[in-house]
């Protein structure tokens, strides 16, 4: 029985293209899917954080296939359909790529599903945090409710569900 | 760590010696391995050679946070520019969001009507009793409409239409906790105004925040900036609709009378210029002295379309007729 392929492969020689433009169209389409009402039980509630776990999972996976400008072009696009100024979401998705990138500095991409899971709650509860906080400043109204409870635990609670179909994906176009 | 092993020593002074020895080679060793990762080496001459890459990155992030704090300001100190950055910006996208939405919309239909099939004889059972009820209202309405008609004749009264309605289909839905609002596509219609009210079959949904093109950004009532003067349906007394970001409560501030104020009892909207007939919202499900909390007739996650009300420029503000 032959292990499963790593997708950390520093050999990507079948589609080069594909796996460098993968990351970049990929969040744009998880900032449009943030934006849409999905007919899922309790996510219909709100969306979870797609964005956030989009920019977590491709910067600790490959953090030059994510520049730095499409973070930040992708943070100005989720931030034209909200009600906090223009700008705030860019600035905090960009802040979020540099933390990360940080990390995967000193630890590498993590293969380990539970070892990802409890990074990205470690790096993602901060932001939660800072992106209420903000949105609080701006709002003039500091009351944290439920919907932003439901959202937070949601986008954790998700992240596996997404690393496993951003691998698989990953995983495809590799196969190529 | 550093190639140095670390031995026994009769002395402890000296032990100690080589451990501090080692954690300095250690401490500079990651020194060299973090000037070496940002690609700046170093010669044998002691000149630094600085690659241009990392610098360039360095230089481009911090003009992507400049320029994110200059939009930042620039939208608060309510600059033009950036509203028709925005309305850009969700004219664009309003066709890829719909096209992306169609699926998910696809599947909730099917989800819908499986959900139907299942209870579709409670639900007939339920529409026949309903029907008859309506039409016991038919009856009365068309007498009403009748006396109503000779009224007018006797007063010399004509009745005018006070609002026209454009139909719009909802591109995208924000129900974040930060705030709640649609984006809609429109024929494009020059009259179409912010703080105008959109309304769905069940009530009213929300304002128009800003119109650009032939799309439209809607605050629905549930956004907690949202403010509209309502009032109760049976006694009049006056209130102010709050949101609170959640999609099934709501809260009446500046009370006139708290007391009057019942469960099950139905809230319109204030007559105004903008609301030129009374538009239904929700009904109160608590009530005390503290607050009065309202459930919105209207779900905006589940509307596909709303109507954009357009006052006539000469309606009335005391007329009734839609």
């Amino acid at each position: 029985m032959t292990p499963p392929r790593r997708i950390v492969s520093q050999n990507h020689y079948a589609s080069p293209l594909a796996l460098r433009l993968y990351p970049s169209v990929m969040l744009v389409l998880l900032v449009m899917l943030s934006l849409i009402h999905l007919p899922i039980p309790f996510v219909s509630v709100t969306n979870p954080a797609f964005a956030v776990m989009g920019v977590f999972y491709f910067t600790l996976w490959q953090p030059r296939y994510l520049p730095h400008a499409v973070v930040f072009a992708c943070g100005l696009l989720y931030d034209a359909f909200q009600s906090t100024l223009f700008g705030t979401h860019a600035l905090l998705l960009l802040g979020l790529r540099i933390g990360v990138a940080r990390l995967r500095h000193n630890t590498g991409f993590i293969e380990s599903i539970p070892q990802n899971w409890g990074y990205f709650m470690i790096i993602a509860v901060p932001y939660l945090v800072l992106e209420w906080a903000v949105a609080s400043l701006q709002l003039h109204n500091a009351t944290p409710n439920i919907t932003l409870i439901q959202r937070d635990i949601l986008t954790l609670a998700l992240y596996p569900l997404c690393y496993f179909g951003l691998s698989a994906i990953i995983r495809k176009i590799q196969s190529i | 760590v550093c190639g140095f092993r670390l031995r026994r020593y009769r002395s402890d002074s000296t032990h100690r010696a080589y451990i501090i020895l080692n954690l300095l080679m250690y401490r500079t060793m990651n020194i060299y391995r973090s000037i070496h990762d940002m690609k700046i080496r170093t010669t044998t001459s002691f000149a630094t050679v600085l690659k241009p890459r990392p610098i360039l990155q360095m230089v481009g992030m911090c003009g992507l946070f400049v320029a994110g704090m200059a939009l930042m300001f620039m939208h608060q100190k309510d600059n033009a520019s950036i509203e028709r950055i925005r309305g850009s910006l969700q004219a664009i996208l309003a066709p890829v969001v719909g096209a992306l939405s169609a699926p998910a919309d696809f599947m909730e239909e099917v989800g819908a009507n499986v959900r139907n099939l299942t209870t579709a004889y409670a639900q007939n059972n339920a529409l026949r009793s309903e029907n008859t009820h309506l039409l016991e209202w038919q009856i009365i309405a068309k007498e009403l409409q009748q006396e109503n008609a000779e009224l007018r004749g006797l007063l010399g009264v004509s009745a005018s239409d006070t609002a026209q309605y454009i139909t719009a289909r909802i591109v995208s839905a924000t129900h974040d906790p930060f705030g709640h609002t649609l984006i809609i596509e429109h024929n494009g219609d020059a009259r179409i105004r912010e703080g105008m009210p959109v309304i769905a079959a069940e009530g009213l949904v929300g304002r128009v925040l800003e119109s650009t093109g032939e799309t439209a950004r809607v605050l629905l009532v549930t956004d907690r900036q949202s403010r509209v003067p309502v009032e109760q349906e049976a006694t009049s007394a006056r209130a102010i609709l709050t949101g609170l970001n959640r999609a099934e409560d709501m809260m009446l501030a500046h009370t006139e009378h708290a007391e009057v104020f019942k469960v099950g009892d139905r809230i319109v909207t204030s007559k105004s210029m903008l609301f030129p007939i009374h538009f239904v919202v929700g009904e109160v499900t608590s009530a005390d002295k503290e607050s009065v909390h309202i459930r919105p007739y209207v779900d905006a996650r589940k509307l596909r379309f709303v109507s954009i009300v357009v006052p006539n420029a000469g309606a009335q503000a005391t007329t009734d007729t839609p």
